[in-house]
């Protein structure tokens, strides 16, 4: 294991971006094939490294992988990656949906493709470090340099309420980080800790013996710059202007990848780091878990604006992981991360879904679509199962990660659960009312003769369905994956008071 | 030894350079001038060479004393004359396009590096008076250069009576302290006030005065009323010059002559500069909120970024909190030379100085737009950035220090910052442009904006050296 893999992840995209900089404007289809190289490699090395992840030596927090470097030894940072089961994963969806997606931006941008697809990688090289780092600078530091490229990526290349959009991500995450900055410096100083590392601190914690109040306080600053990620209600509202305006491509990553910045966040910091005050939360966590369910998939059942629907139902699932979250139990934990990754592929297929609708009808209007099925059969097809897969069809992953999260925190919370199955109730009929609206019915002429699928766009759907239905059939492998990081989270959740 | 060449061998270079550039200017016919700029270069970077030197011997005094060249002087040293040598760099095509006196420019810009240099490296009230003089005098009359441009006019008449009025109050100051300890020296003031609290009084009524003529050249709220308009009137490479050289004078002055000097009092200057850090945090960037002129902006966001200083020099009584004060300055003297080299060439090459100006540039010249957008968000201190690594230490040295509430605050301005820098930010990558064509940037201009930005990312990437540097720096002169 001499290849430094996790840097491969960072690197890889991040030349790319720059070598991106330095390729002649015009020659467009140039750009597009090496971004598509780029991401496509880094997908490679992805896979390569799932060879090697079961035999992997771990380091002394239990990382696999692991890099250590001194950095800025001023401030006692390092440059330090590692994953587990928590955030390996999270590290392969990454490299799945930015190279779909880099396929997808084909279609989806018309101008000023240098930029777009520098950002575009630029916007991978954060993703992938916020998912592999473990000491706190450096986390932050990628944390930050994915809301840059996400905002230009939405503010140039978005729809037209692009602006207001895309300074209302950048307001609502930022503020969320400073915040999250002023927490993570707490406990720094409040632990004494030699070293910004995130699993070295959450050791010293015990230790720091601090005031309940005050580990609420520190929990609550974490809590804020990660809920404005997910999005946790109340913090959600960028979230349906921003994945409404943002080009397809970039709201497959939105909803894929970016929504996973904030729960991973939750999980591998707040909860292993300041457990107690994780319990006296969960409660609250339960709240907003519920509302973020039920309100998620009421609103998303208002909407007119099919790409609307789809952005409301994330934060209909999102509830979902926060639900197992709150409960802590090992199942819950399970199908909390389940979700993560279910959802990752699922909306990443659903966004691209409307967008392929989209490109074609140039409406997102659900009451001016209609009779798909007769129009663009496969098209609609395709539609109809990420549909059913959204709403937890049996047999597919959507519904192993909620079902076990479900099955997870009845025990702690009984019956507040039957409140969650209303949402459930609730997602299945928006869905339902989506596909008689779009895609039953008679044929509209306006939509007759519209070409239907198209070679590239099958090949970005078939690795997310293949992977639905295998993970929905089959999700033991991923399971086994997260298993020990869940297993080690769940001790700490039970010597902390828990169920 | 009391009268060490060798320490004073930067100063003595430049001083040389300012009399050289002063005869060849005068030998060279109008219009032809343009070899100054090169000679200027060369000798800042000779000046440069020359703190060598002082790096190698033990000695750190000179001048009988009233001079110190240790590791804080040269520090500062080497940031005055990278601000000169970057300005120059700058200056040629626009001294020309604006027609300025370019012989003039050169001298006025040498002596307030020269005046600038004397304020870090002084012991004693007397040369830091005159350091700060020489720095003040020569900037009112580069304030004023565009002799045909009432707004230049105003500025450097404004600049000129709010500056006197400072450098009297502050004289005024001095003397308290002259009057209480009998000494101009530093070190000993420090030892006469040391343990003698029955002079308390007026060493308080000298410390207000201090602090505020102090705050008058670093134009921190509520002392900056000259700041805007001078920024608006002066001709952009001038407010470059503004926005970095003075301020960081007045730094180094106040982190010396405070921390030495005032070290027995320091439980009570702490808090006026955390007063005055509050202020103008909030002052600055609520103000700059509204601001529709991007040089007049930068004021405002200047006295916000002195309000970021203040926060380290309030906790200047220990190592971390002078060094972070040292590396924030690196750092803002960097991005906000590279943020003015964008406005000086948007401003004289391309459409003007209002934001609305900014419209389409990233289409029109991606360099100068994602440049400018780098600065910005190293203002704003988002990584990977110089911005960012500065704000952090600022923020942890205050926090280590029990100012808690203090950093608070800073994070509430660095959200609030965003605001106006964002006004820009979107103007040139969704603005719609007037003309299409590039703005043509000369490339002395071009060159600032390259060199600042990789610096700026190295200062936020490879901060290391510069951290250690500016340490080193900080623990040298004798604080407590």
């Amino acid at each position: 294991m001499s290849l430094p893999l996790l840097s491969l992840f960072i690197l890889i995209p991040l030349v790319g971006s720059l070598v991106t900089v330095f390729l002649p404007k015009n020659s467009v289809s140039t750009i597009k094939a090496w971004s598509t190289v780029i991401t496509g490699l880094t997908l490679v090395v992805a896979v390569v490294s799932m060879f090697q992840y079961g035999g992997a030596p771990v380091d002394a927090n239990g990382m696999k992988f692991a890099e250590s470097y001194n950095w800025i030894p001023h401030f006692s940072v390092r440059y330090y990656l590692g994953v587990d089961g928590f955030s390996y994963p999270m590290v392969l969806l990454t490299a799945l949906v930015t190279f779909l997606a880099t396929l997808a931006s084909y279609s989806a941008v018309h101008e000023r493709h240098k930029e777009y697809y520098a950002l575009l990688l630029l916007l991978e090289v954060g993703m992938m470090g916020v998912f592999a780092s473990l000491d706190y600078v450096l986390f932050y530091v990628f944390w930050e340099i994915v809301l840059l490229p996400m905002y230009f990526l939405i503010a140039i290349w978005g729809g037209a309420r692009r602006e207001y959009a895309s300074i209302k991500f950048f307001i609502y995450t930022l503020v969320g980080s400073v915040i999250m900055l002023v927490g993570i410096l707490a406990l720094y100083f409040g632990t004494g800790a030699q070293t910004f590392g995130i699993m070295e601190i959450a050791k010293l914690v015990p230790a720091a013996q601090f005031a309940p109040a005050t580990a609420m306080l520190i929990f609550l600053a974490l809590y804020v710059g990660f809920a404005v990620k997910v999005p946790a209600f109340p913090f959600h509202t960028w979230l349906p202007d921003a994945h409404v305006e943002a080009p397809t491509p970039i709201s497959m990553i939105l909803a894929g990848v970016l929504l996973k910045m904030g729960t991973y966040a939750l999980i591998r910091i707040s909860a292993t780091t300041l457990p107690e005050a994780a319990r006296a939360f969960a409660p609250w966590l339960v709240a907003i878990a519920l509302i973020n369910i039920v309100y998620g998939a009421l609103a998303a059942m208002a909407q007119k604006d099919f790409k609307k629907m789809v952005a409301y139902s994330s934060i209909n699932h999102m509830g979902y992981f926060l639900l197992g979250l709150a409960a802590g139990t090992p199942e819950a934990l399970n199908g909390a991360l389940f979700v993560m990754i279910s959802h990752g592929l699922i909306s990443a297929l659903f966004f691209f879904a409307v967008g392929m609708t989209y490109e074609r009808t140039h409406t997102r209007d659900m009451a001016k679509l209609g009779g798909l099925f007769l129009t663009v059969p496969v098209i609609a097809t395709f539609t109809a199962f990420t549909a059913f897969a959204n709403l937890g069809l049996p047999g597919l992953s959507g519904f192993i990660g909620e079902f076990f999260v479900l099955l997870g925190s009845f025990p702690a919370f009984r019956w507040l659960i039957l409140i969650a199955t209303v949402g459930l109730v609730i997602t299945a009929a928006f869905h339902l009312i989506m596909m008689r609206k779009v895609l039953q019915g008679e044929a509209m002429t306006e939509w007759k003769g519209l070409k239907d699928i198209t070679g590239r766009e099958v090949l970005i759907l078939a690795p997310l369905v293949v992977l639905i239905v295998a993970l929905g059939v089959y999700p033991g492998p991923l399971f086994a994956v997260f298993n020990p990081a869940v297993q080690s989270l769940s001790k700490l959740i039970t010597l902390a008071g828990g169920m | 030894m009391s009268f060490d060449y060798t320490l004073l061998l930067p100063e003595l270079i430049l001083t040389a350079l300012a009399l050289v550039v002063l005869v060849i200017d005068l030998s060279l016919a109008p219009g032809k001038k343009q070899s100054l700029t090169w000679i200027t270069f060369a000798g800042i970077l000779v000046a440069m060479a020359g703190i060598w030197p002082a790096t190698q011997t033990s000695a750190s005094q000179t001048l009988s004393g009233m001079v110190s060249s240790d590791g804080f002087s040269i520090f500062f040293k080497v940031l005055f004359l990278t601000v000169a040598a970057l300005i120059t760099l700058a200056s040629g095509p626009y001294l020309q396009q604006k027609r300025l006196p370019v012989g003039e420019f050169y001298i006025l810009l040498l002596s307030a590096t020269l005046g600038m240099m004397f304020m870090s490296g002084s012991r004693d009230l007397i040369t830091i008076y005159l350091g700060l003089e020489l720095a003040s005098i020569t900037s009112y009359i580069l304030a004023g250069l565009l002799r045909e441009d009432p707004k230049s006019n105003e500025a450097a008449i404004k600049y000129f009576l709010n500056g006197a009025m400072a450098s009297a109050v502050l004289l005024f100051g001095l003397s308290l302290v002259y009057g209480l300890t009998g000494e101009t020296h530093l070190d000993i003031i420090g030892k006469v006030l040391n343990g003698d609290i029955s002079h308390w009084p007026i060493v308080g009524v000298a410390l207000v005065f201090l602090v505020a003529g102090f705050g008058f050249k670093m134009a921190a709220a509520p002392f900056h009323l000259w700041t805007p308009d001078a920024y608006e009137g002066a001709p952009t490479l001038v407010t470059a010059f503004f926005a970095v050289g003075p301020k960081a004078g007045a730094m180094a002055a106040v982190l010396r002559a405070f921390t030495i000097g005032f070290a027995a009092s320091s439980g009570r200057w702490t808090e006026l500069f955390a007063i005055l850090a509050v202020v103008s945090m909030f002052f600055g960037n609520l103000t700059a909120l509204w601001q529709t002129n991007v040089k007049r902006m930068m004021a405002y966001s200047s006295i916000a970024h002195i309000g970021y200083l203040l926060v380290g020099v309030t906790v200047a009584t220990t190592v971390p909190g002078v060094a972070s004060v040292m590396f924030y300055l690196l750092a803002y003297a960097v991005m906000t030379l590279g943020a003015f080299a964008v406005i000086l060439a948007v401003d004289a090459f391309g459409p003007g100085d209002q934001v609305g100006n900014y419209a389409g540039l990233a289409t029109r010249s991606p360099l100068l737009a994602w440049g400018l957008t780098l600065f910005f968000v190293s203002m704003i201190g988002i990584p990977p950035t110089g911005g960012f690594m500065g704000k952090f230490y600022l923020f942890s040295a205050a926090v280590q220090n029990g100012y808690v509430w203090l950093a608070v605050v800073m994070a509430i301005n660095s959200a609030i910052s965003v605001g106006y820098y964002y006004g820009i930010v979107k103007e040139m990558f969704v603005g719609k442009p007037l003309e299409t064509t590039s703005v043509k940037a000369p490339a002395g201009v071009t060159a600032v904006v390259a060199i600042t930005m990789v610096v700026t990312l190295m200062l936020g990437l490879y901060a290391s050296p510069f951290l250690n540097w500016a340490t080193a720096a900080a623990a040298l002169p004798r604080f407590f």
